[in-house]
């Protein structure tokens, strides 16, 4: 611990000392203040016009109102369950990642997965790589083609240079197409006027996690420049793992090469990288994160020494907004996707296996497979609003994209026999078996999609919106996805919601063209799943006190799964119904000045309605209870309580159900003892409790145990 | 194209669906057939309230704006009034301590205190002052009052064509989040007498240039109202100032000062009349008295020309109504 406090402090004091004469380079006064505008009489005149200038400044912050409609503007006000966490809250919390915020949110749990990232649950609804969940950075999507997910990529994107973050629970696929399914995130970052200069963090804590965040932003005239950058480096926690898959074949084969009982590796070292450029109505933004993740287990469930994940991705996107007209805004965008997917598993460290002449033994470094692909998603997308009066707004436009999946590779020790699955035919080295027996395959996919919404302030008390999407792939064909809300202010405090929408998910390039693959085969005669969703809400406001209460349904069709067929092989197939259901209960009373007390508790009823078996994995009951306590002008402390209960396992697995948890955290800010500095101290799982996470069925012969008490502390300086 | 399966359950919820659907459409109904009426109570006859008290709530006593207004309320009312300043980060105010301090009317000096009475004391009296654009406010209760920080839009326009009658067009730049009523309100006024409002809204800094050389080409003069998206800091001011002065266009505006950084005509506000208002008002309701008019316009105001910009844009104006003018720029 002191040598990571050491490494902390010394980072800050380079970055400090190298910065902190920039700070000259932003402190000049603007052109057309004193003395270069029109002739100012009197320092009086510059007093008065800075007085008035202190007025308006502070009127603008007043945010009573803000559209046209004269309807307080509010998320109470928009047809569907949204959670809006701020960069204050996100800061007072001392959420580490994206998903740290998420478990604060109603209806979303996030679960750290065996194989080195995040899974979430939205509403008893889960997907192996988050793709039924929509990621966006500023709204455009992140969700690479070949998982359809975005969590092996963005699961913990930096928060530092976070100005908010929209939490959708429900179908978005009406305004933002495919993989809106079961929620969508918006993660919106600063813009140059937010930060108007520079900021600079350093963390470390336990596990020698170390971070560093550097933020710069300026606007001047009409450009702007945003820019962050930030390094992690985690040994992260290592759990225990008692015995894996390796264990059973020991057992069979009389060997000891089964690394458990033992530790396993889940370092992360991570360099995510943003730059936004704004001139006039044009704007650039872009991001680049590169990772080098060793995962604590294999996907093949064996403690890990080896394997290493190291996802690369980036966006680019360049778009221009402009007035075309009085009450007609427009919006254009053209952007490119990158990802690349390139792991290095070392599936089975030293193993024996079972080959036609027997068991056989491969090299020292255990039975290696490294699959790659490269992922393209290239597109344009046009936007047009239209206010023909004050209570009504229309947003219509569309979008062209172009996916592709090339430079699809595969290298390994081993060949597969292709009749007996089971048997593995060992090689004398790893060698390019991309003709042989690629895992996947290069594929292109377009498409075209049309949407618009109307939002009709019917009364000054009553809203209607009603929108819809019609996407056309060239591959499944298409989907149209409509969507209809109307919130009723009742009484002034209590309002309710009534909301109808469908989305879909399209399938992956993993779940249509995975081939030679004795896990799992894709099948290219996929149709995509579709939820429709039914929601009703009540929301009051009493003053410090507000609550809401939401109910939900959820209908899924063509749900993708695994099936095993007559051969014996696995592979993903359009079947089963599933049915989620549930209530969300949200309580806050808020005292005034930052102090506040909310809870949220959530019933979640996930099934396949065809075999009446719960969604397994997922908890029946989850919250969490936060408190945020402004002691001081200085001091901040917020704690938080969130538990999961009532889990069950997949059919057919005997182990015991797992138990529920609670876990509570806790984080203490320290601010302006000294101009622009603030210290930050957070401790996780506060009370040590010991819980673990399932594994899957035939992966794991037991839980994943997560981390114990652990903390990080953190410096940041703003100029 | 999918389409929906049916089932048992299916049908079911779709009939529960329908059953809310028909619940909203009858409120839609409700409230477009009788929109006059709350579905609160109505508001009982004023009565005279014994021994008031009142909770003053400035937004931020450190604007001069909202403190002189708060001075001038203070001097003019009588009863006990408990002050709190939102802008004041030492002051650790408890809501509790609030409520149960019992007011009977709540004088709200800004936007933000506006907003954190409607939180807080919603069922009580309200009287606000210092908003910009008070329009834009939601629809205001009948527990509602206040001052409108800006004058009547018939007032300056006529002071406008009553110095420059050849002035025809107006071009104002105005933003939709904050002053879109007024720019509205401003054009009907304008059009009655006689004269042609051109706006152009803005939804961002970097559209208000834009914005003003489009209506520089089209307008006689620009008229500058307090947007603080228009004049989002000081920089932009003065750039729209000296744009406008390169053109020879003139600017008014609603700010003494502005008149002395370059504006040709300005029409401002007597703050500290606002108070006074405020107070009369206050003391009105809870003497029980019934007050006609919601939401006054502020009664006393100050007109500066600068004829020094008059003559170097070589501009025809009427000699004859400088006698309505207070102060002029030589």
């Amino acid at each position: 611990m002191m040598r990571t406090m050491k490494a902390v402090i010394q980072i800050f004091i380079v970055l400090f000392f190298t910065f902190i004469n920039t700070s000259q380079l932003f402190s000049q006064p603007w052109p057309g203040q004193q003395g270069d505008g029109p002739a100012s009489e009197s320092e009086s005149v510059e007093t008065e016009i800075d007085k008035e200038f202190q007025w308006l400044k502070e009127e603008a912050e007043a945010t009573f109102v803000i559209t046209a409609s004269r309807v307080k503007e509010d998320i109470r006000k928009s047809a569907a369950s949204i959670t809006v966490i701020t960069e204050k809250q996100i800061r007072q919390m001392g959420a580490r990642h994206l998903m740290d915020v998420l478990r604060t949110v109603p209806g979303m749990s996030s679960y750290f997965y065996s194989e080195g990232f995040y899974r979430i649950d939205s509403r008893g609804l889960m997907k192996a790589t988050g793709q039924d969940i929509l990621i966006m950075v500023n709204s455009h999507p992140v969700n690479d083609s070949f998982f359809g997910g975005a969590t092996w990529t963005y699961d913990t994107l930096t928060v530092d240079n976070i100005r908010r973050i929209e939490v959708i629970r429900g179908p978005g696929s009406a305004m933002y197409g495919a993989n809106a399914f079961s929620g969508v995130i918006n993660v919106i970052t600063k813009e140059p006027e937010d930060i108007d200069g520079v900021q600079i963090t350093a963390g470390g804590g336990s596990y020698d996690t170390r971070q560093c965040n550097f933020l710069f932003g300026k606007a001047r005239d009409e450009m702007g420049i945003a820019f962050n950058f930030n390094y992690l480096d985690t040994d992260g926690y290592e759990p225990y793992i008692g015995q894996d898959s390796q264990t059973a074949a020991d057992n069979i084969f009389g060997t000891h090469t089964s690394l458990a009982p033992g530790k396993g590796k889940n370092s992360n070292k991570k360099y995510d990288v943003s730059l936004m450029l704004k001139y006039k109505g044009f704007k650039f933004d872009g991001r680049y994160i590169r990772r080098e993740r060793i995962p604590p287990v294999t996907p093949l469930g064996s403690l890990n020494e080896k394997s290493v994940n190291d996802p690369l991705g980036y966006y680019m996107n360049l778009s221009y907004e402009h007035d075309i007209w009085e009450n007609v805004r427009f919006f254009g965008k053209i952007y490119r996707n990158h990802h690349r997917y390139t792991p290095d598993f070392s599936l089975y460290p030293n193993s024996p296996m079972m080959t036609p002449e027997g068991p056989a033994f491969l090299s020292e470094d255990g039975i290696i497979a490294k699959p790659s692909n490269k992922n393209n998603r290239t597109g344009f997308e046009t936007q047009v609003t239209y206010q023909p009066r004050e209570t009504h707004t229309i947003v219509f436009g569309g979008t062209y994209e172009k996916m592709k999946q090339y430079d699809v590779r595969y290298f390994a020790n081993f060949l597969y026999d292709m009749d007996n699955p089971d048997i593995l035919i060992p090689l004398s080295s790893v060698r390019d078996l991309t003709e042989e027996q690629n895992m996947n395959r290069n594929a292109d996919r377009e498409f075209s999609a049309v949407f618009g919404q109307w939002l009709w302030d019917i009364t000054d008390n009553f809203r209607l919106s009603i929108g819809g999407r019609y996407d056309d792939y060239s591959d499944f064909g298409d989907s149209f996805n409509p969507r209809v809300g109307l919130v009723w202010e009742i009484i002034k405090g209590l309002d309710m919601k009534l909301l109808y929408g469908r989305a879909f998910r399209a399938p992956s390039f993993h779940e249509l063209y995975s081939q030679n693959n004795p896990a799992i085969w894709g099948n290219s005669d996929l149709d995509p799943e579709t939820i429709d969703t039914y929601e009703v809400s009540f929301g009051t406001v009493v003053g410090g006190f507000s609550s809401r209460l939401t109910g939900f349904w959820n209908i899924i069709e063509d749900s993708i799964r695994a099936a095993k067929l007559d051969d014996g092989r696995f592979v993903f197939q359009n079947s089963d119904e599933l049915r989620s259901r549930g209530a969300e209960v949200e309580l806050k009373y808020d005292f005034g000045r930052g102090t506040y007390l909310a809870m949220n508790y959530t019933y979640q009823d996930a099934e396949n309605t065809d075999t009446k078996e719960r969604s397994p994995s997922i908890p029946k009951h989850k919250g969490t209870v936060m408190a945020n306590i402004r002691l001081s002008d200085h001091f901040n402390l917020y704690t938080d309580f969130y538990f999961k209960d009532d889990f069950k396992r997949q059919s057919g697995d005997d182990r015991e159900d797992m138990s529920g948890f609670g876990v509570a955290n806790a984080s203490l800010i320290a601010k302006d003892f000294f101009k622009g500095l603030e210290i930050r101290g957070s401790v996780y799982n506060l009370l040590d409790k010991d819980y673990t996470l399932s594994t899957s069925k035939g992966s794991l012969p037991g839980d994943l145990s997560m981390p114990e008490r652990n903390f990080i502390v953190e410096m940041r300086y703003s100029f | 194209m999918k389409t929906i399966k049916s089932n048992k359950k299916t049908s079911l919820l779709r009939g529960l669906f329908f059953f809310f659907f028909s619940l909203f459409v009858s409120g839609v109904l409700f409230s477009c057939a009788q929109p006059e009426i709350a579905l609160n109570t109505e508001v009982p006859p004023p009565q005279k309230i014994q021994n008031p008290k009142i909770l003053l709530i400035n937004s931020n006593a450190e604007v001069e704006k909202y403190s002189v207004v708060q001075e001038e309320f203070r001097k003019t009312v009588s009863c006990p009034v408990l002050e709190i300043d939102l802008g004041d980060k030492k002051e650790n105010y408890d809501i509790i301590k609030l409520l149960s301090y019992n007011a009977d009317l709540v004088y709200c000096i800004g936007g933000k205190a506006y907003s954190f009475a409607g939180k807080y004391f919603n069922e009580k009296d309200i009287v606000f002052s210092s908003i910009i654009n008070w329009l834009r406010l939601p629809s205001l209760s009948q527990k509602v009052y206040g001052v409108s920080n800006e004058l009547h839009a018939r007032m300056p326009i006529f002071m406008f064509r009553s110095v420059f009658p050849d002035i025809k067009k107006i071009g104002m730049l105005y933003s939709q989040q904050y002053t879109s009523q007024w720019f509205e309100k401003s054009r009907e006024q304008a059009s009655e007498l006689g004269i042609e409002i051109i706006g152009s809204a803005v939804s961002d800094k970097a559209s208000v240039m834009p914005a003003l050389r489009q209506l520089l080409s089209e307008a006689d003069a620009i008229w500058l109202i307090s947007d603080p998206l228009v004049i989002s800091e000081k920089k932009y001011l003065f750039e729209i100032l000296k744009k406008c002065d390169t053109n020879k266009t003139p600017v008014f505006s609603y700010h003494d000062a502005f008149a002395k950084s370059g504006a040709v005509l300005t029409v401002s506000v007597d703050t500290p009349t606002i108070g006074r208002q405020a107070a009369n008002i206050v003391m009105g309701i809870l003497a029980g008295e019934k007050i006609d008019e919601k939401v006054q316009f502020p009664a006393g105001s100050h007109i500066i020309l600068n004829l020094k910009k008059v003559k170097a844009y070589g501009l025809k104006y009427n000699k004859n109504a400088l006698g309505l003018i207070n102060n002029i720029i030589k």
